[in-house]
């Protein structure tokens, strides 16, 4: 063992001494004669609950050193913001640097404990609201060092206990274990934390404070081109059917019957029609579906077809026309409205068979308004 | 910082109107009283107090190669794009993808579907995505931005252990060749 390396594992014996539970040293790698981790907290005595920021500090001991400056790094960084922890950083490196040749750890290390100390309030957002804290907030820690405003984590932890409390239900109603333990998790790292985190409830704690720094929102002339772009690249993909038709992909299980065919032939043809359907469905997992056509208003105008010129259009009915009153964007029905659309299928598929025209207005007056209106149908 | 402002401006664009025609700008007063009254107003209140600032403030942590922004005057529908992530077989592509945020957002997970047909084995013939942090795995410290990221690096990395297509995660394990191929033709076909 020469020198050197004599120094440096006393320096270190004497940093184990005095940071009994912070310090982790790493043995020799390739690159570093030794790597040092030290858990850092502000000095604020006996007072633990008071540490509201805290990091790692790591070293980097080269070959070389103390001749070589160690090279520092900060990581796990809690409460701190990115240019708080490049000031921390920089500051450090300066340190060693107007030091060196000499065995700086320890000081480092002090340093950077002042600086946690001198700004010991957390400088960040609350990851919930993504509001940053004012002066006024009010704020929690958790035992991992995340922070949020006493009023957002209450809701969470509100709505947290709710929905375990459901899905406990859940489970015990279908006498199934749970799939996994619920624990209530930090939203940040899904370490658990105590129910009671937040004492008061979420109203009587006040609401995050609006910061009204940002700019207006502005059109200009590179966001008018983008948007333009966008439409055209958007309007392009429909036309070669790259939008995925949300209403056609659901019905393509439906029982599809066209007019003229369940008029003129038996239901056996609709039923053909279905498999070919399915068939085609299947098919599309490993081939690119056929361009479709854009449901949303089509099917609208579809559904508006009459009896006499249902043969030029070839007018599919389809389930979809008892969910367009939900509107063309709804991309989540209710399973309710599920059942209640196949319902509706079968049921026009009777209808359609027993050729019953009065009927037939029947299922218009759930489905779309517009068909009575332009239809100019009038029942025989 | 460049980077972030193109993005923020990015975001902020409102895509394609919900006509398909009309891009419209976003003002954040409009915005706020256009989607006022039919929603409960309490978690409304929070939502629009809270996560107003996500749609001004995405620029905080920009993933590249995406971008997102409400669909016309509804704060909670949005439009969001992302670019085929080089070195997959994506690349070139442009996929639009819907965002419907719940009223208990950001408690509860946004409704994230792409709207662009692609051939992924995590992605099924509704644009309807199998990702863990969509539903069981979400947290509200996640946010839209996030929510992209991860889609991205779904689309390097798909999960063929877990598939929404088993003939796409057969196809992805068996014959990785087939599978970049139909996904780079699939991406040209409908998303170029």
């Amino acid at each position: 063992m020469d020198e050197t390396e004599e120094q440096i594992s006393m320096e270190l014996e004497t940093l184990e001494t005095i940071f009994i539970h912070e310090l982790e040293i790493f043995e020799r790698n390739e690159k570093y004669v030794k790597t040092i981790k030290v858990n850092l907290k502000p000095a604020t005595g006996e007072d633990t609950d008071a540490q509201w920021v805290c990091m790692e500090l790591w070293f980097y001991i080269p070959v070389g050193y103390p001749d070589v400056i160690p090279v520092i790094a900060i990581k796990n960084p809690r409460g701190l913001s990115e240019n708080r922890i490049q000031d921390i950083k920089k500051d450090l490196i300066q340190r060693a640097k107007d030091r060196e040749g000499m065995m700086v750890l320890y000081e480092l290390i002090q340093a950077a404990v002042d600086h946690l100390t001198a700004g010991n309030s957390p400088d960040c957002q609350c990851s919930i609201c993504l509001y940053d804290f004012t002066e006024t907030d009010v704020f929690v820690k958790t035992g991992c060092f995340h922070y949020f405003h006493g009023h957002c984590l209450s809701r969470y932890i509100k709505y947290q206990l709710e929905e375990m409390h459901e899905k406990k239900e859940e489970a015990k109603k279908n006498n199934s274990p749970l799939k996994e333990p619920l624990i209530l998790m930090c939203p940040m790292c899904r370490v658990e934390i105590p129910e009671d985190l937040v004492a008061e409830d979420s109203e009587s704690l006040p609401p995050p404070s609006r910061q009204l720094d940002d700019p207006e929102f502005r059109m200009n002339p590179q966001l008018e081109t983008l948007q333009r772009q966008m439409t055209n690249l958007y309007l392009r993909q429909k036309e070669r059917g790259g939008i995925i038709d949300i209403e056609g992909e659901r019905n393509k299980f439906f029982i599809q019957i066209s007019d003229h065919q369940a008029r003129d032939e038996s239901s056996t043809q609709g039923t053909q029609t279905s498999a070919s359907n399915l068939h085609s469905a299947k098919a599309c997992s490993t081939q690119p579906p056929p361009q479709q056509q854009t449901h949303s208003k089509g099917c609208a105008r579809r559904v508006e077809t009459d009896s006499s010129d249902s043969e030029s259009d070839g007018g599919r009915i389809t389930a979809s026309r008892a969910r367009n009153r939900r509107g063309k964007n709804k991309m989540y029905p209710t399973p309710s409205e599920k059942k209640r659309a196949h319902l509706q299928a079968l049921q026009l598929m009777k209808l359609e068979q027993g050729k019953t025209q009065p009927e037939t207005e029947k299922p218009t007056e759930n489905g779309c308004k517009s068909r009575t209106k332009n239809s100019g149908r009038k029942p025989s | 910082m460049l980077v972030r402002e193109t993005f923020r401006i990015e975001l902020l664009w409102d895509l394609v109107g919900s006509s398909g025609m009309n891009p419209r700008p976003v003002s954040s007063s409009g915005v706020k009283q256009a989607s006022l009254a039919s929603r409960q107003p309490e978690n409304l209140k929070y939502l629009l107090h809270v996560r107003l600032q996500e749609l001004l403030d995405l620029g905080r942590d920009p993933p590249a190669q995406c971008s997102a922004g409400p669909l016309g005057e509804d704060l909670f529908h949005w439009q969001a794009t992302i670019m085929g992530p080089p070195d997959s077989p994506y690349q070139g592509g442009v996929f639009f993808l819907t965002i419907h945020f719940p009223t208990d957002y950001p408690f509860k997970p946004p409704k994230v579907a792409f709207t662009t047909r692609i051939y992924h084995p995590n992605i099924n013939s509704n644009g309807s995505i199998c990702l863990d942090i969509l539903r069981s795995q979400w947290s509200p410290a996640l946010t839209v931005s996030k929510v992209l990221l991860s889609i991205c690096s779904l689309l390097c990395d798909p999960n063929a252990d877990d598939p929404l297509v088993p003939e796409i995660a057969k196809i992805y394990k068996s014959d990785r060749d087939r599978y970049n191929e139909l996904a780079r033709e699939w991406t040209r076909k409908y998303a170029m």
